[in-house]
């Protein structure tokens, strides 16, 4: 196992609007190891979500060095940090975000769009993913016909499905209510059971303490 | 991702937006129609006139009197030897027919009108590429017997007879009665006369009436492969040196009339084409209005894409096909209400006005021109979203 497969240091983000300016990540140093499941924690505005964003490669840090399985993230253009997006990170976010005019099979499809897979495929492997997450049934349906917890595990197929090293999961419980939170956590667990590193990011207690290691933030540092 | 799947993705994102792709493409319709139509009814019509000329014969060249109409007695003539030595003098001349005027009052549709009796030689109507339209033209023989027949103008005959067609009436030229033998078939007009609206009898017989062998207007063809130009000249020239160095005959041909319609239809079709352009103009700032609504209305699109592994130039290339899509498909169904306007009004008209393969390729082009001129901004504003800021994008 590489204890340093995910290694940020000094990591800096800061914001200017304006004249303002807002520091956002005071230098952060972490080490995540392959196939670890680490959980963030921290109050609104402590910096998780950057860094989470920063780590899934969705964001660029200010100042700072990320080592992605040894290699520095930001010598990535454009195409190459999108395609480390497509094949090596797969994200579930608080709002789902999914396509709402689409069906749970077309957002799951998605990632297999940009993956350069043949078109004949793309159906049969997000079919066998949405089966992952127990909606085998629910293929057609729009995300407007499906509950929050329904909509977060298409969320989690569409993560999976170019079968990932990391998932980098955003407040994934923040719509659900508790049994939906706790099903769709053992979902995570039983995938990072299967070798995936997972990085949860919440504010909830209980869902923090399936992950193996808790990371707590606070005003953009980690104490 | 392929060019393919980023076409499918495009369409079905403008499938999902029915209404708005409808709306948006209907300038693009308009524009094109617009263009399609106005090229093929200015060709059509341009090309209906040519045609007319065409069939009478583009090597024909008029010599008139140029005060004829008004101070007819005091006129500059030239004898039928005068006229008859122009074909030797001048050897670009394959044939010539001299002519003859007088104005009769007739009664039309109950008023009296001043109509213009034209003595010609037999030549003069084959010359012209004048056919009757029913009934026949006079011959050589009729002409030398002083035969007291006549062929009248399409429009006078109609205007006397009514439509009837019926031919053998009787037309009265200062007291001789003349038998209709034949209608003259419509044909475009230069020179002093209107043939729609003329009588044609014999030279001989107008001569008679007249009193005089004067002639005051002499048709001219020109040998095959002559210059017009050249010819006009040394027909002016020869004209000047028999009336003392003065002008005193106008000479035109029908290829200077041809350029300077040629001349007029380029800048009709050049004006109604600009009108048309600017429709389009129009249609492709609605597209590139209702693309920045979209990028703005899927920004958190944008971002999910994003962040499933879509790089900046598959964005780019999706709202691109979009846009592209919209107006070449607009653009198509512009062609075809054209086409379909253009069939409509050649079968009512029973003119045939057709748009042609350049007509096709320039709607087109400019529609899908317009497409990329007007996408490429939005789409390049799409391309540029931040992942992280379009998925908080509420």
């Amino acid at each position: 196992m590489n204890p340093n497969f995910i290694k940020l240091s000094e990591i800096k983000k800061i914001y200017t609007m304006g004249e303002t300016v807002f520091s956002a990540l005071n230098g952060i140093s972490l080490s995540i190891a392959r196939g670890e499941f680490v959980a963030i924690m921290g109050a609104s505005g402590s910096g998780k979500s950057t860094l989470m964003n920063i780590i899934g490669c969705l964001d660029n840090p200010t100042a700072g060095t990320y080592l992605l399985d040894g290699e520095d993230v930001a010598k990535n253009n454009d195409k190459e940090l999108a395609q480390i997006r497509n094949k090596r990170i797969g994200f579930v976010f608080q709002s789902f975000n999914l396509l709402g005019k689409q069906s749970a099979l077309d957002n799951v499809m998605l990632p297999l769009l940009y993956s350069g897979l043949l078109r004949k495929n793309r159906g049969k492997i997000a079919s066998e993913a949405l089966e992952m997450v127990g909606l085998s049934t629910k293929l057609r349906n729009k995300p407007s016909e499906m509950s929050g917890g329904e909509r977060q595990r298409v969320a989690i197929a569409r993560a999976l499905v170019n079968n990932p090293e990391i998932i980098c999961a955003d407040e994934p419980t923040g719509n659900l209510d508790s049994q939906t939170s706790h099903e769709i956590m053992e979902i995570l667990l039983g995938l990072n059971k299967k070798g995936r590193t997972i990085i949860l990011v919440t504010h909830e207690a209980d869902i923090a303490g399936y992950a193996q290691r808790i990371i707590r933030m606070r005003d953009g540092g980690i104490v | 991702m392929n060019l393919l799947d980023c076409i499918t993705s495009s369409f079905s994102s403008l499938i999902q937006h029915k209404l708005r792709s409808c709306l948006t493409m209907l300038g693009m319709i308009i524009g094109v129609f617009a263009i399609t139509t106005v090229l093929a009814i200015s060709k059509g019509g341009k090309e209906l006139i040519l045609s007319e000329f065409l069939t009478a014969g583009t090597n024909i060249v008029m010599a008139f009197n140029a005060q004829m109409e008004t101070r007819m007695d005091k006129l500059a003539c030239l004898t039928e030897d005068q006229v008859m030595a122009m074909k030797e003098v001048i050897p670009q001349i394959a044939d010539l027919s001299p002519m003859h005027f007088l104005q009769i009052p007739l009664k039309v549709k109950g008023r009296m009108k001043q109509i213009t009796v034209l003595g010609v030689p037999e030549n003069f109507f084959r010359v012209r590429g004048i056919k009757a339209s029913s009934g026949r033209m006079f011959t050589g023989e009729e002409v030398n017997r002083y035969e007291k027949v006549c062929v009248v103008g399409k429009e006078l005959f109609y205007d006397l007879f009514g439509k009837t067609k019926r031919l053998g009436q009787e037309i009265r030229v200062e007291g001789t009665t003349f038998r209709v033998i034949g209608v003259m078939g419509h044909k475009l007009e230069f020179g002093p006369i209107n043939i729609n609206t003329a009588i044609g009898v014999p030279s001989s017989c107008a001569m008679r009436l007249l009193g005089t062998r004067d002639i005051y207007a002499v048709q001219f063809l020109a040998k095959e492969g002559v210059s017009m130009p050249l010819l006009k000249k040394r027909i002016k020239n020869h004209l000047r040196q028999i009336f003392g160095g003065r002008d005193s005959f106008d000479v035109h041909s029908v290829d200077e009339l041809l350029s300077m319609l040629n001349k007029v239809m380029g800048v009709i079709s050049i004006v109604l084409g600009s009108i048309a352009g600017i429709s389009i103009l129009v249609g492709g700032i609605g597209i590139m209005n209702i693309m920045l609504v979209s990028v703005s209305e899927r920004t958190r699109e944008i971002g999910i894409r994003k962040a499933c592994g879509a790089t900046k130039g598959n964005i780019l290339l999706q709202f691109l096909i979009e846009s592209l899509a919209l107006c070449s498909i607009g653009g198509g169904m512009g062609i075809l209400a054209s086409v379909g306007l253009v069939l409509i009004i050649s079968t009512v008209m029973k003119v045939a006005f057709f748009i042609s393969g350049m007509a096709i390729i320039l709607g087109f082009g400019f529609s899908f021109i317009v497409g990329i001129f007007f996408g490429v901004y939005p789409a390049y504003i799409a391309a540029k979203i931040n992942p992280v800021e379009a998925m908080r994008y509420e």
